[in-house]
């Protein structure tokens, strides 16, 4: 039990911990102290219902951000309420929900990129985030014109996949 | 080639990679194309999402998680199970009090036989009940009497909680702690506050009486709040 219970949590942070890490700096604005503190007991709270990581990996990795996500919130809340005692001050405008909803997003699309394989990520970050066409894209990877369409065509399959395995639909 | 020289364009297209030239011809070829006309929706919400993130944040140095963050986890999962087994110490000590409680209810008509019962038992003397003083200000007050047994000492403590608008005084779990001559500390109950009651909780040490130097109540924490020196 003791070294299990352990071992599980070791296994936990050398799944998940990597990328939780990102996205709570990216949450936190750098703060990564209360990062640490985010991803300690965002993981913690998986520790507590292993159960939620025997579904597939995608969805394990979605709800550890949800999680994160909500953890950021509430302290967002705290500290405004706070503040408001404090200082009388109105809340903040932004909306909370919205910005983190979005970077959240973000975070699963980008994890959902570092998933697929590094042929596919690779032109599908040239051909896409970096605009180029496919001539171009073929001459920059050293690859066939043939080449690049073909591993957009699986690549961008393979990311609709992971997305799916987090539970965004396209 | 497959047979249809179009069937891998579906992702370029989306993705707007191809050629102007490439491009119109494509869109001529979905007019009378199904599986391709098929094949672009399935993708056409992905560039979409992908938008949502930056070419800035892929390429990204991927930051490692710091590295006291495993040991800090490890430490949280020890601490974790620690407080499993006090909780279940907890109730073991509050199904103990209830006995107790219950005990001292069923014989409190004629707690001299009860007393006398005590002392035939183990042949048992010990001092006369006396009051715990404050370490820090608390809702709560105790007297213990400590009895010599043949297995060491028996502490009989009886404490209340004064419930005011700071403390609510329920649910507080405390601990019962002997202290020996050369200052270590042992502890001998625990048990969770209930409001305006008075408990008896009976703690139990091997220590002789005359090795005990003092017991006190303490938080959790380790937080002393009452005091009994010897």
């Amino acid at each position: 039990m003791t070294s299990s219970q352990a071992e599980l949590m070791r296994e936990l942070h050398d799944e998940h911990a990597a990328a939780l890490w990102g996205y709570c700096v990216r949450l936190t604005n750098g703060d990564r102290a209360r990062a640490q503190d985010i991803v300690q007991e965002t993981l913690l709270r998986a520790w507590r219902n292993p159960k939620i990581l025997d579904q597939a990996q995608g969805s394990a990795r979605a709800w550890l951000f949800t999680v994160a996500r909500h953890l950021v919130i509430d302290e967002w809340r705290t500290r405004r309420s706070q503040l408001e005692v404090i200082t009388a001050e109105p809340p903040e405008s932004t909306p909370a929900g919205d910005e983190t909803d979005q970077l959240l997003q973000s975070w699963v699309v980008a994890d959902a990129l570092s998933r697929i394989s590094e042929e596919h990520r690779q032109v599908l970050v040239e051909c896409f985030y970096r605009g180029r066409s496919v001539a171009e894209a073929a001459r920059r990877l050293d690859i066939p014109e043939g080449t690049v369409k073909s591993r957009t065509h699986y690549g961008l399959r393979a990311l609709r996949l992971a997305l799916e395995e987090m539970g965004v639909g396209a | 080639m497959s047979t249809d020289e179009f069937a891998l364009h579906d992702a370029a297209y989306v993705l707007g990679a191809l050629s102007p030239a490439e491009r119109r011809e494509f869109e001529e070829h979905l007019k009378s194309c199904a599986a391709c006309t098929g094949s672009v929706g399935e993708l056409a919400g992905l560039p979409g999402l992908m938008s949502k993130v930056s070419e800035e944040q892929l390429s990204a140095q991927v930051e490692a998680p710091p590295s006291t963050l495993l040991p800090s986890l490890a430490r949280a999962v020890r601490r974790e199970r620690g407080r499993h087994r006090l909780a279940m110490g907890t109730a073991a000590a509050a199904a103990a009090v209830l006995v107790a409680v219950g005990a001292v209810a069923s014989t409190r008509p004629d707690s001299t036989e009860k007393q006398t019962v005590a002392s035939s038992a183990s042949a048992s003397s010990g001092t006369t009940a006396r009051a715990l003083s404050a370490v820090v200000p608390s809702p709560v007050t105790a007297s213990a009497r400590l009895v010599d047994v043949a297995w060491g000492t028996r502490i009989d403590l009886t404490c209340s909680y004064r419930t005011t608008g700071l403390y609510s005084g329920h649910g507080v779990p405390y601990a019962l702690v002997v202290i020996d001559r050369s200052g270590a500390d042992q502890q001998v109950a625990t048990w969770t506050s209930l409001p305006d009651r008075e408990l008896t909780v009976i703690g139990a040490s091997s220590l002789a009486r005359g090795d005990i130097s003092a017991v006190e109540i303490r938080t959790m924490s380790g937080q002393p709040i009452l005091r009994l020196s010897t």
